[in-house]
């Protein structure tokens, strides 16, 4: 058994967390609030000596006024609070899309639009290693047939009929593999979350597992 | 039989639990060891990171997760840090999500004892970052404004090893270790605008994300959940960097007998459904 008080107090608080598998109950309540307050207090202290302190208190207490203008432009957000002056809160928010919008859709149209449709082409380097997992000609066919078939099953200006059922019914199959690898990786991901708390409590804890 | 086989799509959640537990428990308490391969995502983020000179440009690790998802990323950062020191790879650490500044700490120092490295001069670790995209474009720009003190409030300038980083320029790679879309922010604003080469460790939920990223190269590769990092334990063991595979690779079994008995459940649960539909069927 460990001699640490902390790992004591994180293994029964899991435990507590634990209890919820067989009913609601106090332990769990006040283990679940317990971790909530420790959060909220935790990311104030944060959010103050990462933020206020070094974009806000210390400028200010250095007479650099240019920092009221972003720090005037923030709190309009709080005018949401105000009834009347309700509408000044357009004025950040206009600031943060025309900023953002600006800064990341030619960003954007780059790494996710022409990037990836140049990803979907056949070139004449596939034909060197047919099977090649990665930038082999049968990937890339597969990719390419994949991508059509997917957008074509999500094109709804005309009745899928004809061809586009023919390719519509390809597309769905894709999709549901797609649905398929994706829920399998959750079902790893929280069973991954399980095993560590049980090395934790089998190893640091009760020192079952060396 | 058919009955029984009814009974099945309607089993008791807490029957469910205790044989999960003992899928988990037992391998783990008897250390069955089970065999797994090496992805080829994991394998090209190693085979970079094996190519980084020593002693010459730093590797950026962001570790941007919180506690929720340590246990699958933990490991990464640990594989990784150890494969680096091991190399002679100096490391700059920082955070973009608030909770990931204490947890980067814990690895980035525990990982620097064990192979006697020193903050400042083989790593500097500068914690949570406030931000966000704001800062993966400033260091492309100045990364000592972006970074203008370290976790322990040395500044910049004071750090021996930062004195030849001023920008994404001279970062061999960023990994970004998440559980959230933090990768695909890196890509965007840092891997697109400056070129700098991006890597990834992610949850299992969020890595299937990332394959069309790593099928057109934007992402130099990526280690996939609990998995990801076990392989990557498995690669620094097999080359020598490390003595002995750490958690992730002993939970593999787990990993791999739990899924099993999920399979069973999906199974067992459909013919329940099915059986009793059609006993329904007949009344």
């Amino acid at each position: 058994m460990s001699t640490n008080i902390w790992v004591w107090i994180a293994a029964l608080l899991s435990l507590c967390i634990f209890s919820y598998l067989y009913k609601d109950n106090p332990a769990f309540r006040f283990a679940e609030h317990l971790f909530t307050g420790l959060s909220v207090g935790y990311l104030i202290v944060l959010y103050w000596n990462n933020y206020a302190l070094p974009y806000i208190i210390t400028p200010l207490a250095d007479k650099r006024w240019i920092t009221l203008i972003p720090m005037l432009i923030g709190m309009m957000y709080l005018f949401r609070f105000v009834p009347k002056l309700n509408h000044l809160i357009l004025i950040p928010i206009a600031i943060s899309l025309g900023f953002w919008n600006g800064m990341s859709i030619p960003l954007t149209i780059e790494a996710d639009v022409l990037k990836q449709v140049q990803g979907t082409m056949i070139n004449t380097s596939m034909l060197s290693n047919i099977w090649h997992p990665q930038n082999g000609l049968a990937v890339g066919l597969m990719v390419l047939v994949g991508v059509i078939s997917t957008i074509s099953y999500f094109y709804f200006s005309r009745e899928h009929k004809g061809v586009l059922r023919f390719s519509s019914n390809i597309g769905i199959w894709f999709v549901m593999i797609g649905f398929g690898a994706t829920f399998g990786y959750t079902v790893m991901a929280r069973v991954s979350l399980l095993i560590a708390r049980m090395q934790f409590l089998f190893t640091d804890w009760i020192h079952l597992i060396k | 039989m058919i009955k029984f086989l009814s009974r099945l799509g309607k089993m008791d959640r807490r029957i469910v639990f205790i044989l999960l537990l003992a899928a988990i428990l037992i391998p783990l308490l008897f250390s069955i060891r089970q065999r797994f391969y090496v992805d080829e995502a994991t394998r090209r983020l190693y085979d970079y990171v094996d190519r980084i000179e020593p002693n010459g440009r730093p590797l950026l690790i962001s570790f941007d997760y919180d506690p929720q998802v340590a246990a699958e990323l933990d490991p990464m950062a640990r594989a990784v840090l150890r494969h680096c020191f091991a190399r002679g790879v100096r490391v700059i650490g920082m955070s973009l999500a608030p909770q990931g500044d204490a947890i980067g700490e814990a690895i980035v120092t525990q990982v620097a004892r064990e192979f006697g490295k020193k903050s400042g001069v083989d790593y500097s670790y500068f914690g949570f970052r406030p931000g966000g995209t704001i800062i993966m474009l400033q260091m492309g720009v100045n990364a000592k404004r972006a970074l203008p003190l370290d976790y322990y409030q040395v500044p910049y300038d004071s750090l021996p090893m930062m004195q030849n980083v001023h920008n994404y320029d001279d970062i061999a790679m960023v990994l970004s270790l998440a559980g959230s879309t933090y990768p695909y922010s890196w890509i965007i604003f840092a891997g697109t605008k400056f070129r700098v080469k991006v890597g990834a460790g992610q949850t299992a939920v969020m890595a299937p994300d990332n394959y069309p990223f790593l099928q057109t190269g934007q992402l130099v590769g990526q280690m996939g959940g609990m998995k990801g990092g076990a392989e990557y334990e498995q690669l620094i063991c097999d080359a020598g960097y490390y003595h002995k595979p750490d958690v992730a690779s002993k939970a593999m079994s787990a990993i791999a007998y739990s899924h099993l008995l999920i399979i069973l459940l999906i199974v067992l649960g459909n013919v329940g459904y099915f059986v009793s539909r059609r006993l329904e069927g007949r009344k």
